[in-house]
């Protein structure tokens, strides 16, 4: 197994952590990348960001 | 409370409401939905270059929450939304506004929860690109 995991593959973990709980090694490989990775971590605060304006776009009515 | 005032909290009509709004909107798409359901898997394909890195890694949106008091906004995330193609759509809504869990909606969709995550993240995609494309302007 690689250590390293590609954007793409992390950026389907980022997502997926929305959707279930992650595993101790996907958590390992998620923040091993984050922590070198702008990009992702940009991902990762917008995809908080559009669970949030779903909220607030529901609560507008 | 008035009557015609909104309630800060969602009730069932507002999710309804959001619901039908883009069920409305995902009929609408269904003559072009072979065009929509390209265009989904040619967005992914655009946003990633073959070693897996971005094709241009997201820039940070700074503090996106403000933008949730500015009007035209919430236009842009409309329009946004409705990008989707219908089953995205569904999908998405079942999970953001319902707030149903994977294993609910494979079961409502007949869907596998792998199939179910592929599209959440797409719909996430998605609309991350469009707003960052037509709000946030980053990808200037």
């Amino acid at each position: 197994m690689k250590i390293m995991s590609t954007c793409k593959e992390v950026s389907e973990l980022l997502s997926q952590g929305q959707d279930r709980q992650l595993g101790r090694v996907e958590k390992f490989r998620l923040n091993l990348h984050l922590l070198v990775c702008q990009g992702c971590r940009n991902f990762s605060d917008q995809i908080f960001f559009i669970r949030a304006a779903v909220k607030r776009y529901i609560e507008r009515g | 409370m008035a009557e015609d005032t909104p309630a800060s909290a969602p009730d069932g009509n507002e999710l309804a409401q959001f619901r039908s709004y883009l069920m409305r909107y995902a009929l609408l798409q269904l003559r072009d939905q072979t065009a929509a359901d390209l265009g989904e898997a040619a967005l992914v394909d655009a946003l990633f270059v073959k070693n897996g890195h971005w094709t241009r890694p997201p820039a940070s949106w700074g503090s996106p929450d403000q933008s949730f008091e500015n009007s035209r906004f919430w236009e842009a995330f409309e329009m946004c939304s409705k990008l989707m193609p219908e089953k995205t759509a569904r999908v998405f809504v079942m999970r953001e506004v319902m707030d149903r869990t994977t294993e609910e909606i494979c079961k409502e969709m007949n869907i596998t929860a792998t199939h179910c995550w592929v599209i959440l993240h797409r719909a996430r995609l998605s609309l991350r690109s469009c707003l960052d494309i037509h709000w946030f302007g980053t990808s200037r």
